[in-house]
């Protein structure tokens, strides 16, 4: 079971682009399943892609980074159980750290037998807003520069109604604090560059 | 800014204080007296919106991380999503050209920057308040 992370701050396009991925890797014959997790005490991402077809488990009330981690370690645990997808995509809520969401989801226990279950981890995306990047890191920038330096790869989103030279300047400061980083520019909106992220699902680490 | 303070590191939601992201989130049912049509419920989607992100604005929120609704009807359903300030909504989702809608289930959930739950859940309960009474549209909470 290969788990793959989309975080990102508030309004950076995760859902938009969860559900893209999720129809072409099914399209691809892959057994999906989708976590979804909410900081509000009432969910709306999980009605959102139900409305697309796709079925996601809902967290809400907390962050699965902290507060509400045992219910994302049940959750995958019974996933595993009872569906065993190849992928699980995990969408965390805004204020997520990466690291954290990865070092919960590798203590999950099968719950029939109680052993460790090893799971794989694709590359994690931080999705980043070029569009409004400059009020980001003007109001939540330690919650910004968090999550792009805990991702592997880097789509920076919005590119459809951004201007290049806040794209640019996105990148730029994205290199800056993640060299190591595969950037790739995307617009979860028309779907653009959704395909090389499919194939670092598919086939990265 | 009306951010509650630290007052205890240790606290779960401590990364969202430390943040200063103000939450609130609530079901609703609407009932309407009239049968409405899409692009008044459109309309009522997109004020609604607004008005909540006015309302935290004014009371000195500068960040919305994210304004959601999802609204169910006889028609269909929508999913509707407000990030920056002064910006139509992003709507996604579609409900049929009928006009014999009498009832909305919506779900609303509202993450700001620069003020704490209590003035986000009171601002939004005030734009719910003044977007259904000048829509003439009857409203009860679910939660």
């Amino acid at each position: 079971m290969k788990i793959f992370q989309i975080a990102g701050f508030l309004g950076s396009g995760k859902t938009t682009a969860l559900i893209k991925i999720a129809k072409e890797l099914t399209n691809r014959g892959e057994r999906i399943a989708i976590i979804v997790n909410d900081i509000g005490e009432v969910a709306v991402d999980g009605k959102i892609i139900e409305d697309y077809g796709l079925d996601a488990k809902e967290i809400a009330s907390g962050c699965i980074c902290c507060q509400v981690s045992g219910s994302f370690i049940e959750t995958l645990s019974i996933l595993h159980d009872s569906f065993n997808p190849d992928i699980v995509i995990v969408e965390p809520t805004g204020v997520a750290a990466p690291n954290i969401v990865k070092d919960v989801a590798d203590s999950i226990k099968s719950i029939k037998s109680g052993a460790l279950i090893k799971v794989q981890h694709a590359p994690i995306l931080t999705i980043v807003d070029s569009s409004r990047i400059e009020l980001l890191l003007k109001a939540v920038k330690r919650l910004v520069e968090k999550q792009i330096k805990e991702a592997d790869i880097i789509g920076i989103n919005k590119i459809d109604i951004s201007n290049e030279d806040l794209i640019t300047s996105t990148e730029k400061f994205v290199k800056n604090l993640n060299p190591q980083s595969r950037i790739i520019r995307i617009s979860a909106k028309t779907g653009d560059g959704l395909s090389e992220i499919i194939e670092e699902i598919l086939n990265g680490h | 800014m009306r951010i509650k303070p630290l007052t205890n590191i240790r606290d779960k939601e401590a990364h969202r204080e430390i943040d200063g992201l103000g939450k609130f989130g609530i079901k609703l049912v609407f009932q309407s007296n009239n049968q409405r049509s899409k692009n008044q419920i459109l309309y009522f989607v997109n004020q609604l919106l607004l008005r909540i992100s006015e309302k935290c604005f004014a009371q000195g929120a500068d960040l919305i991380g994210h304004i959601k609704i999802h609204l169910e009807t006889s028609a269909g359903h929508i999913g509707a999503s407000l990030v920056q300030f002064n910006e139509e909504a992003n709507i996604i989702g579609d409900i049929d050209e009928i006009n014999d809608i009498k009832i909305i289930k919506l779900t609303l959930n509202v993450i700001v920057h620069g003020i704490w739950d209590s003035a986000v859940a009171e601002e939004s309960k005030i734009a719910i308040e003044e977007v259904c009474t000048e829509i003439n549209l009857g409203f009860k909470y679910e939660k």
